[in-house]
């Protein structure tokens, strides 16, 4: 089973987007802050993240330079998918299609 | 006192465009959990009959929203400055690639008349998102079978005009008294914005927006550019 972790500060999103990915067949982990990031990371192991391009007020680049330091595929979404062209990774905008998300989850799992 | 003089601070067309984008933001948010809730539930049981077209109204409303959404922040970073010397053709052809094959609509409407080569000082992106904007618009007003030709020409001694000339019924009075007016817009699947964004793109460039009904019928929407 793919491990996916959800990262998205807006708590009501993310858990219907835990939710949904649990449904569609996912080990999945969810944390609200860039802080937590790196530790479940390293505690869960995903083999992909979703990385909201905004948390805690500040773009996820650090971010995302950090998890593609460590050979973690990310598909990023956003509310602003022209304030994210920089992500050089999968950017969906949101509100989201599940089955567009799985579709990226499935692509990025599969370049690995 | 600090308090008193921030309150004076006139209020810019920055400060405007800045709360246009975090309003996108904050609308979106939430439309994204009501989307994903819906989508739960409708995994969860699927929806048949009437259930079913209930569910279908809430993702159309919420993809319209959205829509208005995203002009709406189309719109409000137009002012940001990336010009770069843009490619016409180049940037005709990705705009008719995008909207007739990446689309699904049917490629044999469209023909491009290559203008010669020309260079322009513009955001690419915002030129090719003006020019599907304007092609959508053909497309949406052209019977069926109706094509849309695109072409652009040198114009006076420093512009190059790029037209877009579709087979619809042209353009009546009353819609051209309100055609840029926000939020004005003849059609279900327009937001009223469309055009606004096409106008104000070529306005930022040192240009204008355009139009005409054609002998024989249909109508031409001609941005004007300087060239570089």
């Amino acid at each position: 089973m793919r491990r996916v972790l959800v990262v998205d500060d807006t708590e009501t999103f993310r858990r219907f987007l835990e939710r949904a990915l649990e449904m569609l067949g996912y080990e999945v982990s969810g944390v609200d802050s860039r802080l937590e990031v790196v530790a479940a990371v390293e505690r869960f192991e995903p083999d992909v993240v979703v990385l909201d391009w905004h948390l805690d007020g500040q773009s996820s680049k650090d971010l995302l330079e950090d998890l593609q330091a460590r050979n973690t595929p990310v598909v990023v979404i956003t509310g602003d998918p022209d304030a994210a062209q920089s992500a050089r990774v999968p950017v969906l905008g949101k509100p989201l299609r599940i089955e567009t998300l799985r579709a990226q989850l499935e692509e990025a799992c599969d370049r690995l | 006192m600090r308090s008193t003089l921030a309150a004076d601070q006139p209020f810019t067309e920055e400060d405007l465009r800045e709360m246009v984008l975090r309003l996108a933001h904050e609308i979106r948010n939430p439309l994204a959990t009501i989307k994903s809730a819906a989508q739960l539930l409708e995994h969860l049981q699927k929806p048949e009959g009437e259930i079913a077209e209930f569910y279908s109204s809430i993702h159309t409303e919420i993809d319209r929203i959205d829509m208005v959404v995203r002009d709406m922040h189309r719109y409000a970073r137009l002012d940001i400055d990336t010009a770069k010397s843009v490619d016409v053709g180049e940037s005709v052809r990705t705009a008719v690639e995008a909207e007739f094959s990446e689309n699904g609509e049917d490629g044999d409407r469209v023909e491009i008349i290559e203008g010669p080569a020309t260079l322009v000082l513009m955001d690419q992106a915002q030129l090719e998102s003006a020019l599907c904007e304007l092609l959508s618009n053909g497309i949406r007003f052209s019977p069926p079978v109706g094509r849309i030709r695109v072409f652009w020409q040198h114009h006076d001694r420093a512009m190059v005009q790029i037209h877009v000339d579709d087979s619809g019924p042209g353009i009546s009075y009353e819609v051209e008294q309100n055609m840029l007016r926000p939020f004005f817009s003849t059609s279900t699947q327009g937001t009223g914005l469309g055009l606004n964004i096409v106008a104000r793109t070529a306005q930022l460039s040192g240009g204008s927006l355009r139009w005409q009904n054609l002998e024989g019928g249909g109508a031409r929407f001609t941005i004007t550019v300087p060239r570089m």
